[in-house]
């Protein structure tokens, strides 16, 4: 359930908004950057193709992007944790299209049920995530019973048959690919733990969160969160920044923190202190 | 009248003399058998006589005279067709017969010690001027050699052009053989002159069962054999390397065990050196102490081979005081490295979707060992965690880039978008030089393109440049804008870029590719050849290969190459241009020797002497196609200083092919180089090595082995013999020869017998005239 401010500027209202980005500055000092793009680097690479961006998908005539800026918001987050050179934008692309596969990584919010998917839709996607493509869905009612999270798991029946949404146990890869995780989280705080598809080569191009990541960095144009954190407050925000940092750089980098020189080293990192 | 008496009268009659103590018995040589000649006669004469009787006209005694002639002269005839013969026997006085056998294998070229003469030689002065000369006026000898095969020699002469240089010592096998064959020959006893150095089952039964056993394996082998044993007695003072057990072949970088076992003979209480060398190159050693007369030592070498290709390996120990073989202290083999898996360091400036998919793409290949780091955090990125909330860990730049450390364990560096400044600092120069080390000793490197390559990247100048196919030094370092890759005439065939056998659907898969979003722009080194260019622009380079010394490098001068698999699927294609350019690339950069222009090789890597060595050579064009009529100048040495080669020179066929032959003249570590020249034959050199060892063990354990030999005549009655001293001897033989002359004198084909059946014939038509018979 989204807990959602709305209204003018009361005094106590001003006092507690002005107390929670206080608080998310001293966790986080550059999430106060975040309110404006003034500080992402600027892009470097040879074209779009050399740059980062994540698409947003469209199917069929589902509901509009209900977090909208966030994608953005997300890429500036990358940007700013990380060496990756990203472009600021995210383009809507249909599941159909053949512009699906200029954007490796998609991203699907949502909170109602999604159309069942055309035959095109799902030849297309399902090439896309076969050959490298990514796509990382998120629920954002709230609910533990949601039309959204009925439909999605009708989607993904339809794009891998005989397969199912699975549990997505913390040993997996994505909880260290930047930051190491050890929990899930996002607005809410529906499911503590990541779903997905893992095919044969041992890779997960579809990850579901059931937590509406994307809420928690939703903001609106002054820059101040949309929505409360709950039940976590800040420290579940900043947990939430975290795990989309680590979705998107496991869209960037696959495995590579599972290599044996990486576990190695941050099996020694326990003993001491290193830095890349 | 008895027989004899018959025989008496013969002898008289036809005047022959029969001389005292000859023996003589009557023959018959008739053509048909005795009694059908005899009842031809007596039917003969029943036809002549019988008519006789009913001539009443005739006074009895007429007829009786009649018949009697008849009777006569049919009996005449009788012995005629017998055809009778008296054979005279004399009995002649007949040596035995004794087979000499001598040991022809190469164990009986050495002598007990340096100085002393030879076994071999120490065997014919046995048999010229020592106890075995006196035997041929005892007994009718016949000399045979034995090795391998058992071969009967004309004479004791004819030992003078035997060289004992058998590969092995098969007593049994020439034991077997007279048995077989002794009772046609007549031996009565064998003579062995050997070492005792007996390489079959023979001697390992005696060894492990005595005499029992030695009689058991002897089984029906009925001769007395008698031994003379050549060099025992006499100090031995012999190190061998008896054997070595490696692998047929070792996989690169994994570490695989030679073991030696070494037979010290006669140096107790002493200790040495094993020495492993390959190339010259000591690799290793290992000291051996040796604490018994006769002593087995096992020593073990592991090595870690660094190359692919064919490496010869030496395994050798100093020459002892007194040792009597030096030879047998030095042995080589060769060995063939493979690469297990192709170990590839992708090193990557930043996440992107080119590193995304690349990664994806070598991870996936079960045959690459990728080892990735990727920057995931630069300088300027903001740290606001403390250090445990990250998963990152050290970039171990000065390892990974340092000859002496990690570098060298990979096959192939891919750099991605890599910017070496802010990482190498103060030792880039010296980590640069390394890694152009690497390419130089046969490593491959790839760089491709970005933001922060080739001149972006700071690389101009740099040792790194000195390796790489192009040259940074083009401005702007890097343009966002969509191009086309163009193929070259020279990519259509190189084997990089072969996406299709057939150029121009080559052609036409490159032309079909997905544009690229951007490109660094460089220019070609010298030497280089470029594969790819920026559609419309020749002069502006997009892939391009270069040898460098033993190694090779490759430059994409690009970041957007996953376009060739992501959004080539989008456009309804197959994405697998891409993974056949990436597999072929990587093949070409770890350089197998199957990639090269010019191949030569041999079947094997191990040979025996004696045997012929194939050596093939292929050669291709800068086109990788066959060239033909290559002028191939082939050289094959034994690999130590000051060899002399042999020398071939010839040209290749249609298939860019030459095979030539060769026989190794003694046993050793042999090299062959090649060098081309041709039209389109830019590398044209190559080597390879291969060994040629002794056949067989004859050269291990070369102690003589008296005991051996001695167990040998006990069992099977013979004697042992001395090696010295003169005396005739005087050996027990099992056949003694009952052969006597026999003279035959035919009776039958005298002329008396004859005139005296004509005259009865002639008195027998005159009677029956006179008296008025028909």
């Amino acid at each position: 359930m989204e807990t959602r401010r709305t209204g003018g500027w009361t005094r106590r209202r001003f006092l507690g908004r002005l107390a929670a980005v206080g608080t998310a500055a001293l966790v986080c000092p550059d999430i106060l950057e975040y309110v404006s793009p003034r500080g992402a680097r600027t892009a470097r690479a040879m074209g779009r193709a050399a740059q980062v961006d994540i698409g947003y998908l469209r199917i069929g005539d589902a509901e509009p992007n209900p977090r909208p800026g966030v994608i953005e918001l997300m890429l500036l987050e990358l940007a700013r944790n990380t060496s990756v050179d990203v472009a600021v934008e995210a383009v809507p692309v249909a599941a159909a299209s053949r512009e699906l596969f200029d954007h490796p990584m998609v991203f699907l919010f949502g909170a109602r049920a999604l159309p069942p998917l055309t035959g095109g839709e799902r030849s297309n996607l399902e090439r896309y995530l076969r050959n490298g493509g990514m796509l990382f869905v998120d629920d954002s009612s709230g609910l533990f019973s949601s039309p959204f999270d009925e439909s999605v798991r009708r989607v993904v029946a339809r794009l891998f048959p005989g397969e199912r949404l699975e549990r997505i146990p913390s040993t997996h890869v994505l909880y260290r690919t930047f930051f190491m995780l050890d929990r899930v989280a996002g607005r809410a705080a529906v499911k503590g733990y990541l779903e997905g598809i893992t095919l044969g080569d041992g890779l997960t191009p579809l990850i579901y969160s059931r937590n509406d990541l994307a809420g928690a960095f939703a903001r609106d144009p002054l820059g101040g969160y949309l929505y409360e954190c709950v039940p976590g407050g800040e420290s579940q925000r900043v947990a939430a920044y975290k795990l989309a940092i680590n979705i998107m750089m496991y869209a960037l980098c696959l495995n590579y923190k599972h290599d044996l020189t990486h576990v190695r080293a941050l099996l020694d990192k326990r003993r001491g202190v290193f830095d890349e | 009248m008895t027989a004899a008496g018959v025989v008496d009268v013969l002898l008289r009659l036809f005047a022959i003399e029969r001389l005292e103590g000859v023996g003589v018995e009557l023959w018959f040589d008739a053509p048909l058998r005795v009694p059908v000649v005899v009842l031809l006669g007596l039917l003969a004469l029943l036809a002549l006589v019988l008519p006789l009787a009913r001539l009443s006209r005739v006074s009895w005694w007429r007829r009786v005279a009649i018949a009697s002639l008849r009777g006569v002269l049919v009996t005449l005839v009788v012995f005629a067709l017998l055809r009778p013969a008296v054979v005279l026997m004399s009995p002649v006085q007949v040596k035995e017969k004794v087979g000499v056998l001598i040991d022809s294998s190469r164990s009986m070229s050495i002598g007990e010690t340096p100085e002393q003469p030879s076994r071999w030689d120490r065997a014919l002065v046995a048999l010229r001027e020592g106890p075995l000369a006196a035997l041929a006026s005892r007994y009718d000898l016949e000399y045979y050699v034995f090795g391998s095969a058992l071969t009967r020699i004309a004479g004791m002469e004819s030992l003078d052009a035997v060289a004992p240089d058998d590969p092995e010592t098969d007593l049994s096998g020439a034991l077997e053989q007279l048995t077989r064959e002794g009772k046609d020959l007549g031996l009565g006893a064998l003579v062995v002159v050997s070492d005792g150095i007996v390489r079959g089952g023979m001697r390992r039964a005696w060894r492990s069962g005595g005499d029992a056993r030695l009689r058991e394996v002897l089984g029906s082998m009925d001769l007395p054999i008698h031994t003379m044993a050549v060099g025992a007695g006499d100090a031995f003072v012999d190190l061998a390397i008896d054997d070595l057990e490696y692998n047929a072949f070792a996989f690169l970088r994994q570490p695989f065990e030679v073991r030696v076992a070494i037979r010290a003979t006669g140096l107790e209480n002493t200790s040495t050196v094993v020495r492993l060398t390959s190339g010259g190159r000591l690799l290793a050693t290992r000291s051996v102490v040796i604490d018994a007369a006769d002593a087995e030592v096992a020593v073990a070498f592991e090595v870690n081979p660094e190359r692919v290709g064919k490496f010869t390996y030496t395994v050798s120990s100093p020459v002892l005081a007194g040792e009597a073989v030096a030879e047998n202290n030095r042995r080589s083999f060769t060995l063939k490295v493979v690469r297990d898996k192709t170990r590839v360091l992708q090193v990557a400036g930043a996440p992107s979707w080119d590193v995304k998919f690349l990664r994806r793409l070598l991870k996936s290949d079960p045959n690459i060992d990728l080892v990735s780091f990727f920057i995931l955090r630069g300088p300027s990125d903001q740290s606001m965690f403390p250090p445990r909330a990250y998963s990152l860990i050290e970039f171990p730049y000065q390892n990974l880039f340092d000859m002496n450390r990690d570098l060298k364990s990979f096959d192939v560096v891919v750099f991605q978008n890599f910017a070496y400044r802010p990482y190498l600092r103060e030792q880039s120069r010296r980590l640069l030089g390394s890694l152009a080390d690497f390419v130089r000793q046969g490593g491959g490197l790839a760089m491709l393109g970005g933001e922060m390559a080739f001149a972006a990247g700071e690389y101009g100048g740099t040792p790194l440049e000195e390796v790489m196919p192009v040259r940074c030094n083009r401005a702007p370092s890097a343009v966002a804008v969509p191009v086309r890759f163009a193929i070259t005439p020279q990519g259509l065939r190189h084997p990089v870029t072969v996406l299709h056998f057939d150029p121009v659907e080559n052609r036409r898969k490159w032309e079909g590719l997905p544009l690229l979003d951007g490109y660094n722009p460089t220019s070609a080194q010298a030497g280089a050849v470029v594969l790819g260019t920026v559609a419309g622009s020749p002069d502006i380079p997009l892939l391009a290969v270069r040898d460098v010394g033993k190694g090779r490098t490759m430059a994409l001068m690009t970041d957007a190459s996953w376009n060739w698999t992501f959004k080539a699927v989008g456009e309804g294609g197959s994405g697998l241009e891409y993974v056949r350019f990436w597999k072929n690339a990587l093949r070409w950069l770890v350089g197998d020797p199957d990639e090269g222009q010019v191949q030569v090789d041999t079947e094997r890597e191990n040979y025996r002497l004696g045997e012929e060595t194939v050596i093939q050579l292929k050669v291709a064009g800068t086109d990788y196609a066959p060239v033909e009529g290559a002028h191939v100048s082939l050289d094959v040495f034994l690999d130590q200083p000051d060899a002399t080669p042999v020398h071939f020179e010839g040209t290749t066929g249609p298939a860019g092919a030459l095979i030539e032959r060769f026989w190794a003249p003694e046993a050793g570590a042999y090299r062959v180089t090649a060098a081309v020249t041709g039209k389109g034959v830019s590398r044209g050199r190559d080597e390879t090595v291969f060994t040629v060892s002794e056949e067989g063990p004859e050269m291990k354990d070369l102690a003589a082995d008296g005991p051996f030999l001695a167990a040998l005549s006990r069992v099977s009655g013979g004697r042992a013999l001395g090696e010295h001293g003169t005396a005739a001897l005087r050996l027990p033989a099992k056949r003694r020869s009952s052969l006597s002359k026999r003279l035959v004198v035919p009776l039958w084909n005298r002329w008396p017998p004859y005139l005296a059946a004509l005259a009865l014939l002639c008195l027998e038509w005159a009677l029956r005239r006179r008296w008025g018979l028909r």
